[in-house]
């Protein structure tokens, strides 16, 4: 499964994007845990939200594909 | 004839594009609201802004907002532009115009699009300081 991230998040994994290897399926708040686990940095932030697909996905969201396209998408300032 | 564009950018935004969109001959009045990079934040001199985006996400967050506001019976046309990159301090960040009937409803409907554009839609501003930078909003 391909994970993108943006903002200040490529900068704390240093990574615009990964492809991970996942039992699926799998809730948001179950890929939340793998993410703060592997990025500590993450939980400092103000929040972050989860997209599957170009869309805002809740914590109780179940991803079932390795197609999702996943994105971290921390707090937004743009205008 | 499309009645919106919605646009992310990585070169200067043009008024003259806004405007020439927007304006038709069904609406009174043409409301734009332009965003533009100030030079103090946090209390310190900025040097220069950088903006990313997630743009297929945030042209689907625009449309969405875009989709919202042409409920509203008297508005004409929507035009949003935002940049990407690097940016000066004075540079343009966003245009938002809208056209309708009345002024009233382009005056709401351009707040209204900034403010939801400004909570919904994944853009993200970087700014550098002389001493550092600094992801706007990021950390509490």
């Amino acid at each position: 499964m391909e994970i993108r991230y943006f903002g200040i998040a490529h900068e704390i994994t240093n990574k615009n994007s990964e492809s991970i290897v996942i039992k699926l399926p799998l809730t948001v708040t179950q890929l939340r845990k793998i993410l703060s686990e592997a990025y500590p940095e993450l939980n400092k932030l103000r929040s972050y939200a989860i997209a599957c697909d170009e869309h805002y996905v809740e914590d109780s969201y179940i991803i079932d594909s390795d197609k999702t396209r996943v994105a971290v998408l921390p707090p937004v300032s743009g205008g | 004839m499309e009645r919106t564009i919605i646009e992310i950018l990585n070169r200067k935004l043009s008024l003259d594009e806004c405007y020439s969109f927007i304006q038709n001959n069904k609406s009174g009045g043409n409301c734009i609201f332009i965003g533009s990079v100030r030079d103090r934040s946090q209390g310190k001199q900025v040097e220069e802004l950088h903006f990313e985006a997630y743009k297929e996400m945030a042209v689907a967050e625009m449309s969405k907002i875009s989709k919202e506001v042409l409920k509203m019976n008297e508005v004409q046309r929507i035009y949003i532009a935002h940049r990407e990159g690097e940016l000066q301090i004075g540079d343009i960040a966003v245009i938002i115009g809208v056209s309708s009937k009345h002024r009233d409803d382009a005056f709401i409907a351009c707040r209204y699009i900034i403010d939801t554009l400004k909570e919904t839609v994944p853009i993200w501003k970087k700014e550098i300081f002389t001493d550092g930078v600094s992801w706007v909003n990021a950390h509490p």
